[in-house]
């Protein structure tokens, strides 16, 4: 059997792509928040908190539009559901204690997801517990520090350099356009669209409050687009 | 930072958290088809909110650009991000390619 330290360590490399992806993303989050009044400090408790790219984007975005508070809790709540199906693909195909597995769940990325399905349907093994704590902290913890070092350079340049700091406040729809860019594929790009359309119609009428719950309804076209 | 947006972040937390954390909770059975019955939905939820918000920041966007000048650094940012994303698919590095094309373009 291996030693808990070679199994961690294992889980901890296969992490090196996530965190190659989520360094740079982090960073740029970092810096967006900075933007909308976030000191360092708060933006690294804000990703160890939530570690949700998505939902602490749309919350940045969100509060800055002025949305309800109750009303943002709930469609990130609703965007979180994609999880369960994490959760349920994984549960039986990973090992590890009940205490490892609600660990390694804080850290349930659609990231982590990937690599940790990959690896379970390429062993004949399962991933032991161990080693899903190492990919989950690895994957936290360069979402976390590139969070910290993006809001502490945000703030810096902010301070120094007036002409950057405007540029900076691009951080936000820059990180909007490379999130859509990556979440469109075949199968979601009828909905993504029709949101899209919808919310760009409540901007144009005037009422942008309604624009994203408007937008989310584009839900529902979604079976019809992915069965053809 | 405001009190209420501190609940906030620890109830998006705590929701995210449960929905992560539930599956390994319940008894092992076979939920197939109930979740490809949801799949479609909850799949697409996330990307469908992303691109709201994306379209609703970018409208926004563009009108304070226009009130206040030229729409030339969103147009040589937006590009930055595009192309970045074209050749790597990396968020986080399309987005510092967006700012640094803003930046010289402005």
């Amino acid at each position: 059997m291996s030693s808990f330290p070679r199994t961690f360590a294992a889980g901890c490399r296969a992490a090196f792509p996530i965190v190659l992806a989520y360094v740079p993303a982090a960073f740029a989050f970092g810096a967006a928040a900075s933007g909308t009044g976030f000191a360092p400090m708060e933006t690294t408790a804000l990703s160890a908190i939530m570690f949700s790219g998505a939902n602490q984007v749309f919350f940045l975005s969100a509060i800055a539009s002025d949305i309800p508070l109750a009303f943002i809790v709930g469609l990130c709540a609703l965007a979180s559901l994609r999880h369960l199906l994490y959760g349920l693909a994984l549960r039986d195909r990973v090992g590890g204690s009940t205490q490892e597995r609600l660990v390694f769940a804080h850290c349930l990325t659609d990231e982590v997801f990937a690599v940790a399905a990959t690896v379970s349907e390429k062993s004949d093994d399962r991933p032991a517990g161990r080693w899903l704590l190492g990919l989950a902290v690895t994957a936290l913890l360069s979402w976390v520090a590139g969070s910290a070092a993006g809001a502490a350079a945000g703030e810096t340049i902010r301070a120094l350099d007036p002409e950057l700091a405007n540029a900076l406040d691009f951080a936000l729809p820059a990180l909007f356009l490379g999130l859509v860019w990556a979440s469109a594929s075949r199968a979601m790009m009828v909905p993504m669209l029709l949101a899209g359309a919808i919310a760009a119609a409540f901007v144009i009428l005037g009422t942008p409050e309604l624009a994203i719950p408007a937008g989310v309804l584009a839900v529902f076209s979604a079976r019809r687009t992915n069965r053809g | 930072m405001a009190e209420g947006l501190w609940i906030a972040i620890a109830l998006i937390g705590a929701a995210t958290y449960a929905t992560r954390a539930a599956p390994f909770l319940l008894k092992s059975r076979d939920t197939g088809d109930r979740t490809a019955r949801g799949r479609d939905r909850l799949s697409a939820v996330g990307p469908c909110l992303l691109a709201a918000m994306a379209v609703t920041v970018f409208l926004s966007e563009i009108a304070e650009t226009r009130a206040t000048g030229s729409l030339l650094p969103l147009l040589v940012g937006s590009a930055s991000v595009a192309v970045v994303m074209r050749a790597f698919r990396n968020p986080g590095l399309a987005t510092l390619a967006g700012i640094v094309g803003w930046w010289l373009a402005g």
